[in-house]
């Protein structure tokens, strides 16, 4: 399915339009006052009759079908600006990136049984080389171990040094960013239901997150805590591969739009969201100069 | 005394084969025939505005309704057209029975004057 959009032609439309709504109106009106005088026979009165009231009725009928198109044009106006914008289709594929850049400067969250797993690899199967001993045994080592890697994930900014922590408060806010992004394009699209709107922008953000902690999990697993350059590589590069081919092939939308199919019953909810998202997406988008 | 204009006979009673007077304006009704061609000619301008600039099943729907508002208004005007032709014929036949009415009431109040 192809959709285009020629603003320009669709701008000079919309005057076409609303002049044939007010003809329309106009000759419904003019015609409400018209009745056969008397002289004329009987049966061409109730002719004239007849084809006064139901030409009105009809022109009316007309012109309130038309009513909504200028709107209508004037949204796919602003849809096709906005689809040409260099700004924001850039946005679309570095705020993605950028938050996957910051989000791999840290493990993401680990579970107990996580954290208890690396630090028994680090204390148990890596013993320390040589000139190097755990001072207070291995049991103590492994308990310091495990309480940092679990704490780093969890317990905030204390366990982390401040290069990081700094990174973590950028990915937190580029996220914002990003969901305001996502759900300010989608909720603008014209050419999406109700459900698909808020169905594509809940898989966008599920999926960009999903990314995001896989790509911090290989790098923990492979390189373990602490990954450093290596699993800032990894994580950047997942990210930037996501947001790449979920771009390409929309696979996020190919997600929301299957929810969106399943329940339509966010509708009434949409509108509220749509309004919030718009206004965040404006301040977000504002911070970039976009 | 007999009127030397038909127009000036008097409107009351009956012809013989005539029957009363013919009521109604001809030029009332040739007004609202002007009427009724006046709003058909609002309705012939009506266009369908271009959206050509706009290709998708969307556009293709709102293509359908400005096409039909066109038509509407289109077809409307050329009954409205008839009907006006329509009311112009009603308004010479209604002028032509009541100038034979008139005649008709002349010749018969010079009848009813004769000795």
């Amino acid at each position: 399915m192809t959709m285009t959009v020629d603003a320009q032609a669709m701008r000079i439309a919309i005057p076409a339009v609303q002049a044939a709504i007010v003809a329309l109106d106009s000759a419904a009106g003019e015609l409400g006052g018209i009745s056969a005088p008397p002289g004329v026979p009987g049966a061409l009165a109730a002719r004239v009759a007849h084809a006064v009231t139901s030409a009105s009725r009809d022109l009316r009928a007309k012109a309130r079908s038309l009513d909504s198109i200028p709107d209508e044009l004037l949204r796919r106006i602003s849809a096709a600006q906005l689809a040409d914008a260099p700004g924001l289709v850039v946005a679309g594929f570095t705020v993605p990136a950028l938050k996957m850049y910051a989000d791999s400067f840290s493990m993401g969250p680990l579970k107990w049984s996580g954290a208890a797993g690396m630090a028994m690899r680090d204390v148990f199967f890596r013993p320390p080389g040589p000139g190097q001993t755990f001072a207070a045994g291995r049991w103590s080592a492994f308990k310091l171990s495990m309480s940092t890697a679990y704490y780093a994930s969890h317990g905030g900014p204390s366990f982390l040094p401040r290069g990081l922590t700094a990174a973590r408060y950028a990915g937190r806010g580029l996220t914002a960013v990003n969901v305001a992004a996502t759900a300010y394009s989608n909720f603008r699209n014209p050419y999406l239901s109700t459900g698909q709107k808020v169905g594509r922008t809940g898989a966008a953000l599920a999926t960009s997150a999903g990314v995001s902690i896989m790509a911090s999990a290989a790098a923990g697993a492979a390189f373990g805590s602490a990954a450093g350059p290596v699993g800032t590589l990894v994580g950047f590069g997942a990210g930037v591969a996501w947001a790449a081919l979920d771009k390409k092939f929309g696979v996020s939308n190919k997600i929301g739009d299957a929810a969106a199919d399943a329940g339509e019953a966010v509708g009434d909810a949409a509108g509220a969201v749509a309004g919030g998202a718009k206004s965040v997406a404006k301040k977000a988008l504002g911070v970039f100069g976009l | 005394m007999i009127p030397t204009d038909v127009t000036s006979v008097p409107l009351t009673g009956t012809v013989p084969g005539l029957g009363a007077y013919p009521t109604g304006d001809p030029g009332a009704i040739r007004a609202v025939a002007d009427q009724l061609r006046a709003v058909a000619a609002t309705l012939s301008g009506v266009d369908k505005p271009s959206v050509d600039g706009w290709k998708s099943p969307r556009a293709a729907d709102v293509r359908a309704r400005l096409a039909a508002a066109a038509s509407t208004a289109h077809d409307h005007a050329a009954d409205l057209r008839g009907l006006a032709g329509s009311l112009d014929t009603a308004a010479g036949h209604l002028e032509a029975d009541q100038r034979a009415w008139r005649i008709g009431k002349r010749r018969l109040m010079e009848q009813e004057a004769k000795p």
